[in-house]
């Protein structure tokens, strides 16, 4: 087994010093210091591993506070996969450290298991309800933990749905269906937007489009974002196993996110004789939403929306998917819109996954940077086109106190829908 | 080493969040756009000018170097720190201080990023124009620092021409005002001086820049030849013509082919070289001017001009160009950039000669050009693992600048001296010129703390000159 420095000798080499990566690193950008932006990291990483001048462990800092948003190798001309490079890390350190218990209980016990998940979405639910929230934030309990007490305003109130199940029970039989998918619901939308699943069963559904909704189990996303790594592949075992018994055209995700670790199957289980031919199957079969509206044939028949509409790339489907016309065309065919681009629109948010509960600071700077940008179009509605933005978003409109909705790309063409004659 | 104290006397100046000192951030400090690396001791943040002020008068009293760094993405090591010391990072001035369209100006702090500028000016119709390849991420001191230029500089010139004036801290901490508000003002001109001195002679922490509106339209196109020397008459009939055009780039046959292979701009692969050509200016002119430099290259045998349509086909032209480094960089990540200028006739000759050494050294070596004004950006490749190879290309690139001078020309466009190019400063200046310049330095700075160790090879190791070109 060649060691981790061996495995990125090359790829460490291939950064130039340049400095282009810099204006796409947000926390480059917020911060002005070298080493929070890709070239910085790169160099260190490389004075770590390469020429043995410091210790991993004293790059905690610089490795865990990285967005991977990939902005950097979007600008980078040798494209250097500093964001892979930051994941392949944080593995290392965390088979050197092993994994603090709530992140074992989180992506080892209740991510694999929808029902389990949603049990604990229920205690935050009750927390909320018997005041129990309000109580840990007067007593400073939240203060206690730190940097995750300060990311408390931001964990969503939960509204009384039953999970996975509720949204198995939008599901309708419509006339005449030209596609047949699975609705990759992911581990938000049941616990805390059911309503964001209906609009996207509701969409799909004026597509022509017929929805499954089985139990699929978390992507792998945030298990590998720590570093776990066997628990992301158990996890993408099983969402393969399941998706290959449906017959199906497609599997759809109005989350970035989702959609984009999904297409990662391929290389997550490359090594893995028994699997990587289902895996390359699967991938192939995933689409984000947008560019699955697009790909078919976008319904048009919309009524009109009074609405002056911005949209923020999420970094999954910009950076990870190229996906950056797709959700565009969607909102300028709405009639009414009036849609405005905003300076740095593919500038990460600071959500970045459980990034904000972590780094509370940092991603408050980023994301009051995005607000900024956001403010300076005048536009009354900000869109995007996955559940951490769009918490993270809501987040920023509210603290700024701007006059902005912050809306699902699938709940404005949902309202656009029921807007459309013959519609009540 | 700088005693521990010297730094909590810092943290006092700017404040503990201002201060990094650890070694993870020394190491992130000790290099730049170059390929090399020296340690500093301490990075600091001012905020504003009293900060910079505060820190050149604990610098000056405790003899200590201090290097100015913008976003660190110099070509010549200028923001190396040699003799360790304080790095001085701009980055956090960064606020565009006042737009003013009706007097053209623009008031900025040093650190504002280049494209950031123009973002802000865009909406108002304006532009500032020197435009490096690096404007998304260089900051307007180094811009500053380095005198920088960009494709847009032949028509419009280099940074030193849209600098109205500038505060400046000194090496003893005093702060002064050079140049005004105004083009013309009495006294001596101090601007030429500070423009382009790489940081040894002060730091700038205000700057009046020089806005123009954006032409009305502009036309650009793209001219394909078969022969290196047929190009470059064409640039010289145009320009003798006294046809001005915004930019004319010269790519030649292997620049092409590494372009396509990642950005496919359309450019031929079989074409010993081609021009992109852009004119700007009021909409009505312009046609007349296409149709003149239409008939220059057809008079030099240009095999093929294509004329961007729309802008999407002008996009298309200029992706090219404006990829060609990250071309090469996807190929070879670390290429060694020359940046030689030589008299607008003696092109061919020039780049017939990077052609000889080449064949010569045996390395890779592709040309890009911005033909207009003789700067010759030839790209020298080499594997990263063999060091004798990067001194091979060293080499190559010494005979190239060589080469640029016994032909009448100049060792920098624009990327500056900083350490790359110190030796061939003594191919190019005689002992006297040089100690002239030295002169000017002593009085600036009589300790040497600006960015030490720059600009001027060590004195004991001055020798002649080579022969200069007669056109000098
Ligand atoms: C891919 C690439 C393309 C490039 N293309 C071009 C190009 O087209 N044209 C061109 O001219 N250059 C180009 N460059 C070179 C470089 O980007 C320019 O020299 C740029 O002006 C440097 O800006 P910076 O902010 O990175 O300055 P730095 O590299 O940080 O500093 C440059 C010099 O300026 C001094 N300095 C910085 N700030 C101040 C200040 N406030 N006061 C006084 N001195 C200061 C420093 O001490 C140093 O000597 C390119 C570089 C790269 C990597």
């Amino acid at each position: 087994m060649p060691t981790m420095a061996e495995e990125l000798e090359q790829t460490l080499q291939l950064c130039n010093k340049c400095g282009l990566c810099l204006p796409g690193c947000p926390t480059y950008r917020v911060t002005g210091i070298e080493w929070a932006s890709a070239r910085g990291r790169v160099a260190l990483l490389r004075s770590a591993l390469l020429d043995k001048k410091l210790d991993l462990n004293d790059l905690n800092e610089q490795i865990f506070n990285c967005l991977t948003c990939n902005g950097c190798t979007e600008h980078c001309p040798p494209g250097v996969p500093t964001g892979e490079i930051i994941f392949r890390v944080r593995q290392e350190l965390l088979r050197q450290k092993g994994q603090p218990w709530i992140q074992r209980l989180l992506f080892q016990k209740l991510l694999p298991n929808p029902e389990m998940l949603y049990k604990a979405s229920r205690l935050l639910r009750l927390a909320d309800v018997t005041g129990l929230r309000t109580l840990a934030r007067k007593t400073g309990l939240t203060k206690l933990v730190g940097d995750a007490g300060k990311a408390e305003a931001m964990v969503p109130k939960v509204p009384a749905s039953e999970g996975l199940d509720a949204v198995k029970r939008m599901v309708k039989n419509i006339d005449k269906p030209k596609h047949h998918v699975a609705y990759f619901v992911g581990c938000y939308a049941p616990s805390f937007a059911p309503e964001r699943a209906a609009a996207t069963i509701r969409v799909l559904n004026k597509n022509q489009v017929e929805v499954a909704v089985p139990d699929f189990v978390c992507c792998g996303l945030p298990a590998a974002g720590y570093g776990d790594m066997e628990s992301a592949k158990n996890l993408a075992r099983k969402n393969i196993e399941i998706a290959s018994e449906m017959n199906i055209d497609a599997i759809v995700t109005p989350c970035a996110s989702c959609s984009s670790y999904l297409k990662d199957y391929v290389k997550l289980l490359a090594d893995d004789p028994k699997w990587a031919e289902k895996a390359k199957e699967f991938a192939g079969k995933v689409k984000d939403i947008s560019e699955f509206l697009v790909d078919i044939g976008l319904n048009t028949e919309m009524g009109e929306l009074k609405r002056k509409v911005t949209f923020h790339d999420p970094c999954h489907l910009v950076h990870y998917q190229k996906i950056k016309d797709q959700p565009r065309t969607i909102l300028k065919s709405i009639p009414g819109v009036e849609f405005v681009e905003m300076g740095e629109a593919d500038m990460c948010c600071g959500a970045a996954g459980s990034y904000a509960f972590k780094n509370y600071d940092l991603s408050q700077k980023v994301l009051e940077r995005k607000m900024g940008n956001v403010a300076r179009t005048g536009a009354d509605t900000l869109v995007s086109s996955c559940p951490a933005c769009i918490m993270q978003l809501a987040c920023g409109v509210n603290q700024q106190k701007l006059p902005v909705t912050v809306l699902e790309i699938v709940e404005l063409l949902d309202e656009a829908y029921r807007n459309a004659k013959g519609n009540d | 080493m700088i005693a521990p104290s010297i730094i909590k006397d810092l943290a006092r100046i700017v404040g503990k969040e201002n201060i990094l000192a650890d070694l993870k951030d020394l190491l992130a400090y000790s290099y730049d756009a170059t390929m090399r690396q020296e340690m500093p001791d301490v990075i600091v943040f001012p905020r504003n000018t009293e900060h910079v002020s505060a820190i050149m008068k604990l610098a000056h009293r405790e003899k200590i170097a201090v290097v100015p760094r913008g976003a660190g993405t110099n070509l010549s090591g200028g923001t190396i720190p040699v003799k360790g010391g304080i790095v001085l990072e701009i980055s956090r001035m960064n606020r565009i201080l006042e737009i003013n369209t009706a007097d053209r100006r623009a008031v900025v702090e040093p650190g504002v990023i280049n494209l950031d500028l123009q973002n802000a000016l865009a909406p108002l119709g304006y532009f500032y124009p020197p435009d490096p390849a690096s404007q998304k991420t260089s900051t307007m001191g180094g811009n500053i620092g380095e005198n920088a230029g960009g494709p847009l500089c032949l028509r419009y010139g280099v940074t030193s021409k849209y600098v109205f004036g500038m505060e400046v801290v000194l090496a003893d901490g005093e702060v002064i005002n050079i140049g005004d508000y105004v083009e013309d003002f009495p006294g001596y001109d101090l601007r030429g001086l500070f423009i382009g001195s790489e940081g040894m002679l002060g730091i700038a922490t205000k700057l009046i820049l020089h806005i123009i509106p954006k032409p009305e339209a502009s036309r650009t196109m793209l001219a394909i030849f078969d022969r290196l020397e047929d190009c470059s008459q064409a640039v010289s009939d145009i320009i003798g013509a006294g046809i001005v055009p915004g930019a004319i780039e010269l790519l030649d046959q292997k620049m092409c082919q590494v372009i396509e292979q990642s950005v496919k701009a359309g450019y031929p692969t079989d074409a010993a070289g081609i021009l992109l050509i852009e004119v700007a200016g009021l909409a009505n002119a312009l046609e007349k001017q296409v149709q003149e430099i239409s008939q220059f290259c057809q008079k030099n045998n240009a095999r093929e001009l294509r004329i961007a349509q729309t802008n999407a086909e002008r996009d298309a032209i200029w992706a090219g160009r404006r990829g060609a480094f990250g071309s090469v960089a996807r190929i070879c990540p670390p290429y060694i950039v020359c940046d030689g200028t030589v008299p607008r006739d003696k092109l061919p000759a020039a780049l017939h000669k990077v052609g000889e050494i080449a064949e010569k050294y045996k390395v890779l070596i592709v040309n890009v050009a911005h033909a207009g004004d003789g700067n010759l950006h030839p790209l020298i490749l080499f594997d990263v693992n063999k060091p004798e190879e990067h001194e091979t290309a060293k080499k190559a690139g010494d005979d190239i600048l060589d080469a640029c001078i016994a032909m009448g020309g100049t060792i920098s466009g624009e990327h500056g001296i900083g350490l790359e190019k110190m030796n061939a400063m003594r191919h190019m200046f005689d002992p006297s010129d040089m100690a002239a310049m030295r002169r000017v330095k002593h009085v600036f700075d009589p300790d040497d703390i600006f960015n030490p160790g720059k600009m001027f090879p060590p004195e004991a190791e001055a020798v002649l000159p080579k022969e200069k070109g007669a056109a000098r």
